[in-house]
């Protein structure tokens, strides 16, 4: 360690000992904000549910799944919306197996294979391991089980863009990287069959993905309007990926639980219209050097609901069919990934 | 062993307040310097615990619920809901006491301010690295990129901090040591 970095190292402890002192009331803190963000979740739904009429009419299907962002979220089932289904074309893939898309490709996976960083599912010592990951680029994950003591899952695929310098690894399984449409996927499984079939799964999405996710969408630019069915969550990245500034392009797609479906549709009944939204550009263009902005766009089989942006990015951040919508933290609330995830 | 419920979710004491109250005041150190101010530490720790308490069975399970609680405390500091949440630039530190400012800030302020001046990704990899002693592995884990990725970020990360400091005849780095 250079001088340079021992200073570094002792400036950091210095300014340590400046942090709050007391943390006799954080156990409390925490107790009392885990308690607010479900209040507000909670009162959300119970105020949804005295409303006559839905505005959305949304009904919502469980898909009978245990997580949040993972495994059989996106198991394939047509709303009932008369709409086309996106899934009629897709190869066949075996039973319990689900689809991944990421930009304009789609691969299937085991249903035991989660999407997450190896760091979040296969920490060693973690609880409930995965068989495998589902990697993307911004999450580049270190799965190979080779590299002992990091955190790694033993399968999984991880979606790049381009062509990685880094060679492939294996570990104790088989691997192969697939070239397609412009982007790689590094695919490691335990056995040769497992590997075959993912491998033979992947296709580039022409039009939509397995749930009816386009590749790529213009902000708050959509059929909008109301339907029945399952709701499926789009996300989507702008500035991600080399991609322009404008542009969201798909990062991934799930259908939701009951759940989580109640409470973007309590919090979307509660939204209101901006005062000023004939004046306000619904569209969505970061500045230079801005930082990606991820966007959601919830909708019913080809009926959008709504496009919810994390940031401002030079528009509005919620659009619907009534137009530009007041932000809305119920709603933001309501479509945070940690939220969803362990709350 | 006591267990009381809270919103529904079992929370088993006094594990989890035990816990916290072991750990709390390392995390908010490790939170401090790696958010560089009082408010933010003390909201991402809070954050992190109020979403710990969950699935506090689970962590527990866990070998080291103290990398995993850690993990949740960067996650939450490098989350891009908190960047929509806090608006805010990091600027020189505030003087709450009246005083003036009566020379340069010595070298070791400098320095500090020019880490909270860091882009998040590289302030975080030199936290990890410098004040966590984390090894590249581990910091590749924790932030759920590459190890090139973690050497590069360390690396540019110094490289800011040494033109900020105007120290360019110290040495170059050693961080692959």
């Amino acid at each position: 360690m250079s001088d340079f970095e021992k200073r570094v190292r002792d400036t950091l402890a210095g300014q340590a000992d400046k942090a709050p002192g007391d943390a006799s009331g954080l156990a409390d803190a925490a107790r009392a904000r885990r308690g607010r963000r479900r209040t507000a979740i909670g009162g959300a739904v119970v105020a949804a549910a005295v409303v006559a009429a839905i505005p959305l009419g949304l009904a919502l299907v469980d898909r009978g799944d245990s997580g949040g962002r993972d495994s059989a979220a996106r198991e394939s089932t047509s709303p009932d919306t008369g709409a086309a289904d996106p899934a009629s074309d897709l190869p066949e893939i075996p039973d319990g197996w689900r689809w991944e898309s990421w930009r304009n490709v789609e691969v299937a996976v085991p249903g035991d294979w989660r999407d997450g960083s190896a760091y979040d599912l296969c920490i060693p010592g973690a609880p409930n391991q995965p068989a495998g990951n589902i990697s993307r680029d911004a999450y580049q994950a270190d799965f190979e089980p080779d590299v002992e003591g990091t955190a790694s899952c033993p399968q999984g695929v991880t979606f790049l863009a381009g062509t990685p310098k880094e060679p492939i690894a294996a570990g104790d399984g088989v691997a192969k990287r697939v070239s397609l449409a412009g982007n790689t996927l590094d695919v490691v499984a335990a056995d040769q069959e497992t590997l075959d079939q993912v491998v033979a799964s992947a296709h580039e999405i022409t039009e939509t993905d397995s749930l009816g996710c386009a590749p790529s969408i213009e902000f708050g630019t959509a059929a909008f309007g109301e339907a029945e069915g399952a709701v499926t969550m789009c996300d989507y990245v702008i500035g991600g990926y080399g991609s322009d500034r404008s542009t969201p392009v798909l990062d991934s797609s799930r259908t939701l639980k009951e759940a989580q479906g109640e409470q973007l549709t309590a919090a979307l009944t509660s939204t209101r219209t901006m005062a000023n939204a004939a004046k306000v550009d619904p569209g969505c263009t970061l500045s230079k050097g801005a930082p990606p902005v991820l966007v959601h766009r919830l909708q019913v089989g080809d009926v959008v609901l709504v496009d919810i942006a994390s940031s401002d990015c030079g528009g509005t951040q919620i659009v619907t069919g009534d137009g530009p919508q007041q932000l809305d933290y119920a709603l933001l609330d309501a479509v945070d990934p940690a939220t969803m995830s362990l709350g | 062993m006591s267990t009381m419920t809270l919103d529904g979710v079992g929370v088993t004491d006094p594990d989890f307040e035990s816990w916290v109250t072991a750990r709390g005041g390392g995390l908010l150190r490790f939170a401090y310097v790696l958010t560089g101010n009082a408010a933010d530490a003390e909201d991402v720790v809070q954050d992190a615990l109020s979403r710990a308490i969950g699935a506090w069975p689970r962590i527990c399970a866990a070998d080291d619920p103290d990398a995993y609680v850690r993990r949740m405390v960067v996650n939450a500091h490098t989350s891009w809901w908190r960047k929509f949440r806090r608006r805010e630039s990091p600027v020189a530190e505030v003087r709450t006491d009246g005083s003036e400012v009566t020379g340069p800030p010595a070298y070791d302020d400098r320095l500090w301010q020019a880490c909270r001046r860091l882009p998040e990704a590289q302030r975080t990899a030199i936290v990890l690295r410098f004040y966590e002693d984390m090894d590249y592995a581990a910091i590749a884990a924790i932030t759920g990129v590459r190890e090139g990725s973690v050497r590069s970020r360390v690396s540019r990360g110094l490289d800011a901090l040494r033109a900020e400091l105007g120290d360019h005849d110290h040495e170059r780095g050693t961080a692959d040591e």
